[in-house]
């Protein structure tokens, strides 16, 4: 056992013990979905049998949608348990570009292996040598930034020669509104769930080099479930990858307006790529309380060193509006 | 005489990312990161201030002799396979801050894509873009690029005209110590403190001389007046040569304003301030090929 304390999940957006709030600004899941193709596929999956324990067809639709090798292909369930077989896979330290998501500081933690932090990416790069994996979320989590394409290339190359894995977190890549394609000797992390709005579906994948993703393959037997299987199958579907599409304008318009509306209630706001953008209104933890009151949820950007923030994510006109009153409200 | 900066300075336009495999920034990153584990915020001030210069000295004295060595070993070669083993060596100093061309896309973009500009200027620099409109985006992206000739390469090639292989070594270890430890929050500010003096140091002469050479023309005393706005006693140089030179405003919302009664940069400047950087990083590496003296 690692020391007397056991480690703490980070706080998350999304559901919490109490009934869900009416309006959930606070988790990042594409807002129109779920997505038709998803439910159907989830309705036919076949929970009377175990899947196929390596998982043979899904990771080689997988494969086949990314153009890889199936042997490249490791599925999970959802990308918090990949991220927590990532760390223990490659030990640590494990470098992050702060402020992040709290994942992976917890899968840190749970595995006992050390944390080095870089406040931007010059450190970031200097630190790639001292790490054995590092993690870089793309789009950035909850700022919404998006690097460059160069700017991975180049951060994938760096780390290879410092022996350091460089891990890509693009669980909010095909929502974003630039996306620059992840380098092919990078791991990459994939949570459909997200695009597809099915977050209650517990499958991902990571895409790695064979020998690394053979590691990566060490997990309990059935790993990820029927549904999950389902699940990932439809997502190499193309009316399924054309339903994301289509998804996404919808989604950068709802969070343009959004902060359109924000503005006008006199809150500043910092809207990247993603779907999803940051609201400062001041004092983040009374206001998520204050607005939690009025049955809207949102996610108090505190635990992303934030205390001034809010992450909010595109959500239809209706629900603004709602916001817009309840802010209207609580600042008045 | 020696073909060596113009050579590591070709390997790192065109090719650098081949010799990448060869990285003394990540040696120094480690080195660095082993001796700030050791860092106790509780001590005393002046106690935090003397263990984080022995360890920025004591890394200078190992980036220095680690280079002087290699280039002893490189000496049983023959002279043409020495001046090209000693330039890629030398490229993967000049390369390690080179997101130039990321900046320079910034500053291209902007005019056709203002939040995709944003946002990966975000990624970039440490300063708020969320409200910066088309012309503050090109005027970020002009500084960050400046200054990134001056860091990256002018004062690389600078050391190594005077000092050669070990100079510009020295001069990487005490920019990356100042990448990693030269924080201003009070945690760090105190054990950074020898990192940050020696980078300003490292980097005085090289800043005036990056400025010089991006507004070779212009009265000097004009560009030092506009340079004097920043808070580092460096970074103002170059960017105040392009403002002066173009007569351009650059502007870091509520923190400076270069030449305040410039003139907004358009698309036109942005590509310009490119050219000449690029040009003034091409005068550095002629200049040190000149200065500095062939491998005996
Ligand atoms: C950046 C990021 N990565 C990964 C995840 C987790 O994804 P999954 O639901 O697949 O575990 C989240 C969920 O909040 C996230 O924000």
């Amino acid at each position: 056992m690692n020391g007397p304390f056991a480690p703490t999940a980070p706080p998350h957006g999304g559901a919490d013990s109490a009934p869900p709030a009416a309006i959930d600004f606070s988790t990042n899941a594409n807002a129109l979905g779920p997505s038709p193709m998803a439910l159907t596929a989830l309705a036919t999956a076949d929970p009377s049998r175990y899947p196929d324990p390596a998982y043979t067809d899904v990771r080689e639709r997988l494969a086949h949608l990314h153009r890889r090798d199936r042997a490249d292909v490791v599925v999970g369930a959802g990308a918090c348990e990949l991220i927590h077989r990532a760390v223990r896979t490659t030990g640590g330290p494990l470098l992050l570009l702060e402020p992040t998501f709290g994942e992976y500081r917890y899968a840190a933690a749970v595995a006992g292996v050390t944390v080095r932090s870089a406040r931007d990416l010059d450190a970031f790069g200097a630190l790639l040598g001292v790490a054995k994996l590092a993690v870089l979320c793309v789009p950035s989590s909850p700022g919404g930034h998006v690097s460059g394409a160069d700017v991975l290339r180049r951060l994938a190359a760096q780390a290879k020669t410092s022996g350091c894995r460089l891990l890509l977190d693009l669980a909010y890549h095909p929502l974003s509104q630039q996306r620059p394609p992840p380098p092919a000797d990078s791991w990459q992390l994939w949570a459909p769930n997200k695009a597809h709005g099915v977050t209650g579906v517990r499958a991902g994948y990571v895409l790695a080099a064979p020998d690394d993703a053979a590691r990566l393959r060490a997990a309990p037997s059935w790993v990820l479930s029927a549904h999950g299987v389902a699940f990932l199958a439809c997502i190499t579907d193309p009316a399924a990858r054309r339903w994301v599409r289509t998804s996404r304008a919808t989604l950068w318009r709802w969070r343009d307006e959004l902060a359109a509306e924000l503005r006008a209630c006199e809150v500043p706001v910092e809207t990247g790529r993603a779907n999803y953008l940051l609201a400062r209104v001041g004092d983040a933890t009374a206001t998520t309380r204050q607005l939690r009151l009025a049955g809207i949820g949102v996610r108090d950007a505190t635990s992303f060193g934030r205390p001034d923030a809010l992450r909010l994510s595109a959500q239809p006109p209706e629900s603004q509006a709602v916001l817009r009153t309840a802010l209207r409200a609580i600042r008045a | 005489m020696t073909a060596v900066p113009l050579l590591a300075l070709l390997v790192d336009r065109w090719a650098g990312e081949p010799f990448a495999h060869v990285h003394p920034v990540v040696w120094m990153g480690r080195y660095l990161d082993g001796c700030a584990a050791r860092r106790r915020t509780d001590a005393p001030r002046a106690r935090q201030r003397v263990t984080g210069g022995v360890g920025v000295a004591v890394g200078c004295a190992l980036a220095g002799a680690g280079a002087a060595l290699l280039r002893r070993c490189l000496r049983p070669l023959p002279p043409l396979a020495r001046v090209l083993a000693e330039a890629a060596v030398l490229s993967t100093l000049l390369a390690e801050r080179m997101l130039a061309d990321e900046i320079a896309g910034v500053g291209r973009t902007v005019g056709r894509d203002l939040d995709g500009a944003r946002s990966r200027l975000a990624m970039l620099v440490s300063r708020d873009v969320a409200d910066l409109d088309h012309a503050q985006v090109r005027e970020a992206a002009i500084e960050s690029l400046a200054e990134n000739a001056s860091d990256s390469i002018v004062a690389p090639l600078w050391w190594y005209g005077l000092a050669g292989l070990p100079g510009a070594a020295v001069y990487r270890f005490v920019n990356t110590a100042d990448a990693m430890w030269g924080y201003r929050t009070e945690s760090w500010r105190w054990w950074g403190a020898a990192a940050a003096r020696a980078d300003d140091v490292a980097n005085w002469l090289p800043a005036r001389a990056t400025a010089v050479l991006l507004a070779p023309t212009r009265d000097l005393r004009r560009v030092a007046s506009a340079a004097s706005v920043t808070a580092s006693p460096n970074a103002g140089w170059p960017m105040a040569a392009v403002a002066v030179r173009w007569d351009l405003r650059l502007r870091k919302p509520g923190v400076y304003v270069v030449n305040p009664t410039g003139r907004t940069p358009g698309d036109a400047d942005v590509d310009r301030a490119i050219t000449a950087i690029r040009a003034a990083a091409t005068a550095a590496a002629i200049g040190a090929s000149v200065c500095g003296r062939p491998a005996r």
